[in-house]
Order: structure tokens, then sequence, then C-alpha cells
């Protein structure tokens, strides 16, 4: 699979991939105009990571996700706990301000819906 | 034609606790600005991270809730239209910091709207929880963008219920307000 480097914006968060890490790291804040289109690409990246990998790593560190972003969050676990559900190593490091209850909340509610492993990690 | 009185207008809107006001269309990016400001300004009045958010994201999905219920909507002029009588106001009265916005909705829209609104107010804090867990599972892509869980997740967040009004307009409008205080 191919390196994915995207700078973050105001609204919308740094993504990053790399290959020989197996992991995705996504940091910053998410509320972009249209969320479905700026995470379809990422869904994607995530869907061939499930095919082709036997561990992966979801890193995530946002302090703010709107309600559309959270909805395409929704649906990047959905996958990444396809993958687990396959039998293979995924899991999630959500990495969050521990000023931040907005941050805690969000991975509370996220890993609540889902079996794969889910840390939930103060910084 | 009479001066517009802008010290007049100052003042209702400061009676009214008003600290932030737009009127027009917004963009994505007057959205990302006022939220700036907005963030700011509560950086100096409040200690907590977690109740800056609770503000600024209501203020994103009630911005971005006029954005995407006119962008979907097929004619242009409509649109357009209804982008220019978006208005935003942030403030403070009694204790509390309120978000409310107001929009021109199209005559048709006007009864689905209300009773989603209407079943929103009547739910407690753990039926709100529930229906947005509901809406957060279900594989609906669209779901006009995620504006119903952007209702329940205003409602979730609000100290009080949630106040609506709707009133008519223009032809062919009625002019739909929310008020959420936090």
């Amino acid at each position: 699979m191919e390196a994915v480097k995207i700078d973050a914006t105001k609204s919308s968060p740094k993504i990053m991939f790399k290959p020989e890490d197996r992991k995705l790291k996504i940091k910053g804040e998410s509320y972009p105009e249209d969320s479905f289109s700026f995470y379809e690409d990422i869904f994607e990246l995530m869907e061939e990571a499930v095919e082709k990998y036997q561990s992966f790593t979801l890193e995530i560190e946002v302090s703010y996700l709107n309600t559309s972003s959270t909805k395409s969050f929704m649906t990047l676990l959905d996958i990444a706990e396809d993958g687990f559900k396959q039998g293979k190593e995924f899991s999630v490091d959500w990495y969050y301000n521990e000023e931040n209850e907005h941050a805690y909340e969000l991975a509370l509610d996220f890993k609540s819906y889902l079996e794969l492993p889910f840390n939930i990690i103060p910084n | 034609m009479k001066e517009m009185n802008i010290l007049n207008l100052r003042n209702k809107l400061n009676r009214y606790g008003v600290i932030m006001s737009f009127t027009g269309p917004f963009s994505q990016g007057i959205i990302e600005e006022i939220g700036d400001a907005l963030r700011n300004y509560l950086e100096t009045k409040m200690n907590s991270r977690g109740e800056i958010f609770k503000v600024f994201s209501i203020f994103i999905e009630q911005t971005q809730n006029i954005k995407n219920y006119a962008y979907q909507l097929p004619d242009e002029n409509t649109q357009e239209e209804i982008l220019l009588s978006g208005i935003l106001n942030i403030g403070f009265k009694d204790e509390k910091y309120f978000v409310s916005s107001g929009n021109l909705v199209k005559n048709e829209d006007v009864e689905e709207l209300k009773e989603r609104l209407m079943k929103i107010e009547s739910y407690d804090k753990k039926e709100l929880a529930k229906v947005y867990r509901k809406i957060l599972r279900s594989k609906k892509e669209d779901d006009n963008d995620g504006a119903g869980l952007g209702l329940i997740e205003m409602a979730r967040k609000a100290s009080e219920n949630i106040v609506f009004n709707f009133e008519e307009t223009e032809q062919g409008y009625h002019f739909f307000t929310l008020t959420i205080r936090i």
C-alpha cells in the first residue's frame, strides 16, 4: 500500500499512513464542509488494510468532531472492526487531553459500540 | 429612507446578552473564523476545555445545519435566499451561554422539521442518548449529512429544553429559529 500524508487545516485533521508502520494516524479537529467526501479515501485505505494486513493500529488524537465527522469515524472504526472480526490484530489507540471531556466521551461512546481492542490513553 | 440606527440595534443586542452576531451567507471559511473568535473569547471566560467545546460544537452544528439545508435543495435561487437569510447569535444571559440561529425554511419542509424537533423536545437525556446511538449505528450514509444527529447532539448538550419557532414570512417560506442554552 502507498503512504498517505494529508496536512491539517483548521477544520480537518492531519492524516498519516506509513505502510511499514501498519498504522493510520489521525490528529486534530474535524468539522469539514463535507465530511463524507473528506474521509472517503481513508475508508478505502482502511478497507485495503483489512484485506492486506494481519495487524494494524488506528491511532487517533482528535480534540473535536462535529456530528457528521463522528458519523465518518464510526464508519472508519467499523471497517477496522471487520478486520478484528476476521481474527486479525486490529486495534485502536485513542489519545486525549485530560481537560477535554468532549474527546474522552467520544472515545467512550465509540468503544462501547465495538469489540476490537480500544485503548483510551490520556496524554 | 429612514436611516438605520446602529446604536439602537447594538443596544438591543446588548439587552439580549448577545456577544457575537452574524447575519448573511455562511461559508465554511466564515464558520471557521467566527468559531476561532468564539473560542478565543470563551478561553478568557471559561476554565474547562470541555465547556468551551460544548458551546463551540453547538455553534458548528447550527451553522452547518443552515448551510447543509440550503445546499441540498435543487434550486440555486432558493439556496441563495436561504443562505442570505441566515442569522446567528451567541450570547450570555442569566448565567448561561446560548446559541441562537434563524433561517428561512421552505413551507413544505416545515412540518417534518417541526415534528422532529417536537420529538427531540419530548425526550429526556437517556432517550436522547438512545436515539443518538441508533442514528450513529444506522448504516445510512447521508441522513441529510447528519442533520438528524446534529439536532440530537445539540439537545444532549443543552442544559434546558431547546426552544424553536416557525413564523410565516415571505412567500413560500417560514422563518425558523432555534435557541440552545448551554
